[in-house]
């Protein structure tokens, strides 16, 4: 059975079950009853034991790797802390100035909105045809904007004709013009983001993740 | 941490590369532990995380399976009046690798590791309604499959 199917009525059950909502009936406790054997059957599962030796493997790579470490040239950079230093005072600055003359919103980092420009309908879910709008807010030194379709990178900004750059806004629109699911994420970093791989939306946001970047997205947008 | 990336990859080499990377990430990044309390939780988080990620970058780990199948259990030699749990257990073991990967992976963090769907949501950045969905949805295949090998959970 794959999620996309209609699911078994049991799913629903073992769903209620997970939120600790009552059962609703005494055929609804049964199954219950059935379920909560088998998480117990898993809970009690064999505890796998690493291969011996494993201590001394893991304490070989840290050596490794932390030497490696040590002696590894550190990557040229450009002067970002000290460049943002002066940002964040030039914006304190700023702030100091505009702040008593009017106090608008903090931008949002990122905003995502459709554009009906698709053939019109009753219906008010995003079809194919209307427009993909986003828009993020620029306040590291290396702000990135993905839109991914089905987890496949489609539009990347900076990098790309479409996107358009407006002092601290960073915006990118795009015709859905195929069925999918749609999400737009940003990432921030002090340092380089990593380039996306060819795995699709999961493993890069893991991967930038993991190399200390910041990653906000939007609910997916699913256009039948 | 090693029962689940075992179970997750099915190949003994890679588990232990997964505990290996979780332990180095775990020496580098302890300050971020909120809650000590939480410490096998966020071990197992991250050893989650990573074992996922191989199965999601390495879709060709399939062929690992058969050749983790023909590894030896580790419970041989067990007393005979435990024989019907054991073979349970085995069945479990093999409807567990019958299932996608993901789903396996989601029911092992959940019932075996015992972690909460917040934090099953934020290693696998997902929301923790769509890991909810996929652990029932899984928990129904297991059973089934249960079921068709003749053994009721």
């Amino acid at each position: 059975m794959t999620e996309r199917n209609k699911p078994h009525p049991d799913a629903e059950v073992v769903e209620r079950m997970e939120r600790d909502l009552p059962a609703q009936s005494e055929a609804e406790a049964e199954t219950r009853a059935t379920y909560q054997r088998l998480i117990e059957r898993v809970g009690e599962l064999d505890l796998i034991e690493p291969a011996e030796g494993w201590e001394d493997r893991a304490m070989e790579r840290w050596r490794r790797e932390s030497g490696q470490r040590r002696t590894a040239k550190p990557p040229r950079r450009l002067p970002w802390r000290q460049l943002t230093a002066v940002a964040a005072l030039a914006a304190a600055a700023a702030l100091i100035v505009l702040v008593p003359r009017c106090r608008e919103a903090e931008p949002r980092p990122l905003q995502v909105a459709i554009e009906r420009t698709g053939p019109q309908s009753r219906q008010r879910a995003p079809a194919i045809g209307d427009t993909l709008r986003v828009e993020v807010h620029v306040d590291a030194p290396a702000v990135e904007l993905r839109v991914y379709r089905d987890q496949e990178l489609i539009a990347r900004c900076p990098g790309e004709e479409r996107c358009r750059r407006d002092g601290a806004r960073l915006s990118l629109s795009l015709v859905m013009n195929r069925p999918g699911t749609y999400e737009a994420v940003r990432l921030s970093s002090d340092d380089a983001l990593p380039a996306p791989g060819p795995t699709g939306r999961d493993v890069d946001v893991l991967t930038a993740r993991e190399g200390g970047a910041t990653v906000i997205s939007e609910p997916a947008i699913r256009v039948r | 941490m090693h029962s689940v990336a075992y179970r997750i990859l099915k190949d003994k080499a890679r588990a232990e590369d997964v505990m290996q990377e979780t332990l180095l990430k775990a020496y580098e990044t302890i300050g971020t532990l909120k809650d000590p309390k939480r410490l096998r939780a966020w071990l197992t988080t991250i050893a989650h995380r990573k074992s996922i990620d191989l199965v999601r970058a390495d879709k060709r780990s399939r062929a690992n399976h058969a050749r983790a199948a023909q590894e030896p259990t580790a419970h041989a030699g067990a007393p005979v009046e435990s024989l019907i749990a054991e073979e349970t257990k085995r069945a479990l073991e093999e409807c567990l690798e019958a299932i996608p990967a993901e789903k396996r992976a989601a029911v092992l963090a959940r019932f075996y590791a015992e972690l909460e769907y917040l934090e099953l949501a934020k290693a696998t950045d997902e929301n923790p309604d769509t890991v909810r969905i996929r652990v029932s949805r899984a928990m129904v295949d297991l059973r089934e499959c249960l079921e068709r090998k003749g053994i009721k959970p």
